[in-house]
């Protein structure tokens, strides 16, 4: 939440996608371009009529079993047994997505390695092998352990792998604060990078596509019923029912912008600020009116240096489920109704569903790619705004216009909130010509 | 040309994954008791976990190699082995017995040993 102005700069300049709307970069731009949606019907539990019936599947992978020898990846990516042993599904698409990073960024095993190099994850573990792992503990009444069944499923599981396969020495730290872990994990990456602590900080979000751990939302009822995927996910619309969960992963590199500079990296974006608050008020159910939200946007606005006139664009948490999209759009409308401002606001889960500890960098990644490439995704699927949300600017379709601030605004269960600000780089538009 | 010996669903559950010599050999055991066959799936087993894999076939090098200091093998990928040769031999390795396991023919010679009566027979 450091000053915009003082000190290094850290820019974003390096992505990868393993996500239901792509598995690099330019199917991702193609796809939020077009608004081209990744949710297909889903069976959390083969066999079962559930109610939940479609997801954001990623495509080209197959780690239904619990087995990693039976995982199935696409043949650019090349993996040991050694190193699947101790990886959960989603950490095979997290690196997946690294090596993306790590070649778009120009990153060598030297940097990786470097002592100002760190790396920040989120993840929410494996629920899906820490049940296989346990149920072999209770048959064989204690006699079988997975050697790795730890390592391989607790929520940390991507800093042991990545930090260890990558030999990262400067710093290793996961983030938990549900929905909005990969947002502080960018967060405090770039306090990192601006205190001088770290030259780069490679930021790592993923999750798991099952039905320990999406199918358990609907126990909250907060997951759509709805069967169509073309229509399931449709934040701030009326007709909204809940979310449409997602898995894959996605990577970037926030680096402090001489060293990118310096290495010839592609520059997508600079990190100018962020903020966060706490709602204070439930362990699942975020503030009815938004308060605590609209503190984190009116903090990370200021911790940036401009106004909220100034914001072109908001790539919104909304996702999908009544409570929390009401709770944003009054957010929205308390932080840019009071100042006079209607910048374009979205939420991409429309496209991609929820994915949980992976969103926000999921999200801040295409918010670098819309500053980058210079247009706003629309609001996909939105046929009539709810009541709450008179007022925002909404577009339905991509706006062919390049932002120059952007806001990334992601909550979490117990009322954690946090918003990124994202500002076009003289450099963005070479990153772009890069892609 | 199919093989020889059926393989259990035990066995192809257990050994997902592994080569169909490792597999092959396993089943010769399962369906044997011979000694040879343990011996060669045992061998099979371990060249499985080391990585990086051994430049020529594990069944090459003398049984004095160092498991360890010779080939790689770490704590974790022993008690993988354990669990395995447990699960599919039926030889339990107590932890007392498996730290003075140190090459190829220490680890033969205590999977032998510890076969329960009815294999060893």
């Amino acid at each position: 939440m450091s000053a915009a102005t003082a000190g290094p700069r850290p820019v974003i300049s390096g992505l990868g996608f393993i996500t239901s709307i792509g598995n690099d970069r330019t199917e991702v731009v193609a796809s939020l371009r077009a608004l081209r949606h990744g949710l297909a019907p889903f069976e959390y539990l083969p066999g079962c009529d559930l109610p939940v019936k479609v997801a954001g599947t990623v495509k080209g992978f197959d780690t239904r079993s619990d087995h990693f020898s039976e995982w199935r990846w696409p043949e650019r990516y090349h993996f040991t047994r050694e190193r699947l042993r101790s990886l959960p599904p989603h950490g095979l698409h997290a690196c997946c997505a690294v090596e993306q990073m790590i070649a778009d960024a120009r990153l060598t095993p030297e940097l990786l390695a470097a002592a100002d190099t760190g790396l920040f994850t989120a993840s929410a573990g494996s629920p899906f092998l820490q049940r296989r792992y346990l149920n072999l503990m209770y048959e064989s009444q204690g006699e079988r352990l997975a050697p790795l069944g730890v390592i391989s499923t607790i929520s940390g599981t991507l800093n042991f792998n990545l930090g260890a396969h990558y030999h990262i020495r400067g710093a290793v730290c996961g983030f938990n604060s549900a929905c909005a872990s990969a947002a502080h994990a960018i967060g405090y990456a770039c306090d990192e990078v601006r205190l001088g602590r770290l030259q780069r900080v490679l930021i790592v979000g993923a999750e798991d596509l099952t039905a320990d751990s999406v199918y358990s939302f609907h126990g909250l009822r907060a997951l759509s019923r709805n069967p169509d995927p073309d229509t399931a996910s449709r934040p701030f619309d009326a007709a909204r029912d809940g979310f449409v969960g997602t898995g894959g992963a996605v990577a970037l590199l926030v680096e402090n912008e001489a060293s990118a500079l310096a290495r010839g990296a592609p520059i997508y974006a600079e990190v100018r600020g962020w903020g966060q608050s706490a709602d204070g008020y439930n362990v699942a159910i975020s503030d009815p009116e938004g308060a605590g939200l609209a503190r984190a946007m009116e903090t990370a606005i200021r911790a940036a240096g401009v106004t909220p006139g100034e914001v072109d664009y908001v790539n919104a948490h909304a996702t999908s489920t009544p409570a929390g999209d009401r709770s944003e759009a009054l957010a929205l409308r308390t932080v840019f109704g009071a100042a006079g401002a209607r910048p374009a606001i979205s939420s991409t889960k429309a496209l991609t569903g929820h994915g949980l500890s992976m969103a926000s960098v999921m999200e801040t990644g295409f918010c670098a790619l819309a500053l980058s490439e210079g247009f706003i995704p629309g609001q996909a699927h939105l046929v009539t705004p709810a009541p709450e949300c008179e007022g925002l600017h909404l577009p339905r379709s991509t706006e062919s216009r390049a932002p120059r601030i952007v806001l990334k605004n992601s909550s979490g269960f117990g009322g954690s909130n946090v918003v990124l600000v994202l500002a076009r780089h003289e450099r963005s538009s070479d990153a772009a010509r890069c892609a | 040309m199919a093989d020889p010996y059926p393989v259990s669903e035990k066995l192809r559950t257990t050994l997902r994954g592994f080569p169909a010599a490792t597999i092959a050999a396993c089943a010769e055991f399962e369906a044997t008791g011979d000694r040879a066959a343990l011996d060669r799936a045992v061998l099979a087993l371990v060249e499985h976990h080391l990585s990086p894999p051994p430049p020529r076939p594990l069944s090459t090098y003398p049984g004095s190699t160092k498991l360890v200091a010779e080939l790689g093998l770490d704590s974790i990928t022993m008690v993988e082995l354990v669990f395995l040769f447990e699960d599919l031999f039926g030889a339990k390795l107590p932890q007392d017995k498996l730290v003075a396991v140190v090459t190829i023919d220490d680890l033969r010679a205590l999977v032998q040993a510890q076969l329960p009566p009815r294999v060893a027979s």
